[in-house]
């Protein structure tokens, strides 16, 4: 039987058993079980606990608790408190004025939480009630908050990042420095929309209710937003500069935000717990589906599928372009049903071999990849982020995706931005490898 | 019964998130001892060792809660009633494949044990050492999968599914990615 048979049986197999409702580690470990007890002469058992055994004793994954801890910890300051009163007054001049705050503190809150769908809520908790006071239409409100729930998981220090860096085995450095100006790109494009939109309709923005702050009264409305920002500056820095790798920098971070936590006042043992349990069980899930998928992707190597599908695409010869096309197509389809950590590790074995036979990066295909996530996100029937905005507004399903549709446009027209000046992905990558080449230590 | 078996399963996620801790406090004092110009030896394998054990000792408590991801798209359409079945379904083929996956883990840390092998890297401890977390995980999690389905069994909403209901009815949504 040729690769490709057995590549469409196992699909079937994988689907199946992931229909049932499967937890998706178990699916994709029985997915390869099937493969290598029907398809191969080794022992299924003995590869499974070497496999799984191989994939979670890792020094790179160690990162990923702590990165998620620190985010649990942040979570749970006053950080999310001081998002409105903290970014409100430096808004209130740019058109659309505090609409504007949904993106920024999607920004800066999504880049230490790792979960869209908590930077949603707690974002919206702030912002939704806020805006609607002020006479802020529903639809824009609702909408930028949709969108920017989703950038935490491109700016760096980002979960997914980190889950795609081990899957695809590239470096977790080069994958977050890679995100750096794809989302300051999404957030200018966000904002974007937001001002055109106002600049069009400006009958419906109200009026700027915050009055004339100086300077100094600005700066000590956000005092608590400062020290976090300067702290994922911090752990990005460290790491950059060469002072400490990704663990060690993640590691940093926990400190740092349990002493924030503490200055805040908002240190107690439960929160100290609640985040320490809470981030182990969330990378526990993570790490169970990189172990289920680790297997499955033994069993397919001995199959031979991804090579055979590799040459496939080799003999096809596409231009880049057409496999981009072909691959956002996939992915949006895919997004519809699962969640973004399983639809990386899942397709990233399958998808880098035949990236690299036509060309492309893989540091540029893991930005590609999780801005797809984003989209998938804000995507119906299956969008969590959808989900969390509709159960908070009151609104039916079909308000809340309509009104995020321009900010789901933003995240397409950034895709076809990098896709056609992928410099905008690979020139900070590329410049830390020189440097780090030119100064060797 | 119900009581020894949350408690086994606490036990489990707390022994992970000690996992977690130490992690964090060795990396911090490898940076801080390479400002020393000191060396932590073996660290790396420590830290790579402590990351197997946090990773599926919690995986039983995280199960319960709901917080194990699925693909929901269709069976969180069905009412509790038709749901039953195919719950029964998805916990006897997992629970199955659990039980001969920490069968297997078991086997290894099993041969490790009796052929003696040490660990590759600067530290040669015995290799069955770390390896006895993730198969003490994988156990808790197959038990964990047959208590589910005795409970739904006998006619009872799924614990994964009732916790993920009273989280969201309580505007909790921090155990999704």
């Amino acid at each position: 039987m040729g690769p490709l048979i057995v590549g469409t049986i196992l699909l079937v197999a994988m689907f199946a058993v992931l229909t049932v409702g499967a937890w998706i580690g178990i699916g994709l470990a029985i997915t390869g079980w099937i493969g290598m007890a029907f398809f191969t002469n080794s022992s299924p058992g003995l590869n499974l606990s070497t496999a799984i055994w191989q994939s979670v004793a890792s020094w790179e994954l160690a990162a990923l608790p702590l990165f998620v801890w620190m985010g649990e910890i942040l979570f749970r300051t006053n950080l999310s408190a001081q998002m409105f009163t903290g970014l409100a007054p430096w808004l209130t001049r740019i058109p659309g004025r505090l609409l504007h705050v949904n993106v920024f503190a999607g920004g800066i809150f999504g880049s230490v939480s790792g979960s869209s769908a908590a930077t949603a809520v707690t974002v919206g908790k702030m912002t939704v009630p806020e805006l609607k006071r002020r006479g802020y239409p529903d639809h824009m409100s609702l909408g930028s908050l949709a969108g920017s729930g989703t950038l935490g998981i491109l700016i760096p220090p980002s979960i997914i990042m980190v889950v795609y860096a081990v899957a695809a085995d590239v470096s977790i450095i080069q994958i977050f420095l890679a995100g750096f100006i794809p989302g300051l790109l999404v957030m200018a494009l966000f904002s974007g929309y937001i001002i055109v939109w106002s600049l069009m309709n400006p009958d419906q923005i109200p009026a700027d209710d915050f009055g004339k702050m100086s300077f100094k009264e600005k700066l000590i409305a956000s005092k608590e937003l400062i020290p976090c920002m300067l702290l994922i500056i911090m752990v990005i820095g460290v790491i950059v500069a060469g002072y400490a790798t990704a663990t060690e920098a993640a590691a940093f971070g926990v400190v740092g935000s349990i002493l924030l936590a503490w200055v805040g006042k908002s240190l107690t043992w439960e929160n100290f717990r609640e985040s320490l349990l809470g981030a182990t069980r969330l990378s526990a899930m993570i790490v169970f589906i990189l172990a289920g998928a680790a297997y499955l992707t033994l069993a397919m190597g001995f199959t031979g599928i991804p090579r055979a599908l590799a040459e496939y695409v080799a003999w096809l010869n596409p231009s880049k372009y057409q496999l981009v096309a072909v691959l956002t197509v996939m992915y949006v389809i895919l997004g519809t049903a699962l969640d973004g950590v399983s639809m990386i590790v899942l397709t990233t074995t399958i998808v880098l071999p035949m990236i690299q036979k036509v060309g492309i990066d893989p540091v540029w295909f893991g930005i590609f990849i999780v801005l797809l996530v984003e989209i998938a996100e804000v995507t119906p029937p299956v969008g969590f982020v959808l989900f969390v905005l509709q159960s908070m507004s009151g609104r039916d399903s079909w308000f809340v995706a309509y009104a995020s549709l321009p900010f789901f446009r933003m995240l397409v027209v950034a895709i076809i931005i990098i896709t056609a000046f992928p410099d905008i992905v690979t020139i900070l990558p590329r410049l830390f490898v020189e440097a780090t080449q030119s100064q060797p230590k | 019964m119900r009581k020894t078996l949350d408690s086994l399963y606490l036990a489990a996620a707390w022994a992970g998130a000690l996992c977690v801790l130490s992690i964090c406090t060795i990396m911090m004092a490898q940076a801080g001892l390479r400002l020393n110009g000191t060396l932590l030896r073996g660290a790396d394998d420590v830290t790579a060792w402590l990351c197997a054990g946090a990773a599926f000792l919690p995986l039983a408590a995280t199960f319960k809660r709901g917080e194990l991801v699925r693909m929901g798209i269709f069976i969180d359409q069905f009412d509790d009633k038709t749901a039953r079945w195919f719950e029964l379904i998805a916990l006897g083929v997992s629970g199955t494949f659990c039980c001969y996956m920490a069968y297997w883990l078991g086997f290894m840390v099993y041969e490790s044990f009796i052929y003696n092998e040490k660990g590759q890297g600067l530290l040669p401890i015995p290799i069955w050492i770390p390896q006895f977390p993730v198969f003490l995980g994988a156990l808790v999690l197959a038990i964990a999968l047959v208590d589910e389905f005795l409970r739904v069994a006998s006619g009872l909403v799924p614990t994964y599914v009732q916790q993920v209901r009273d989280r969201h009815a309580a505007g909790d949504y921090s155990g999704e990615v």
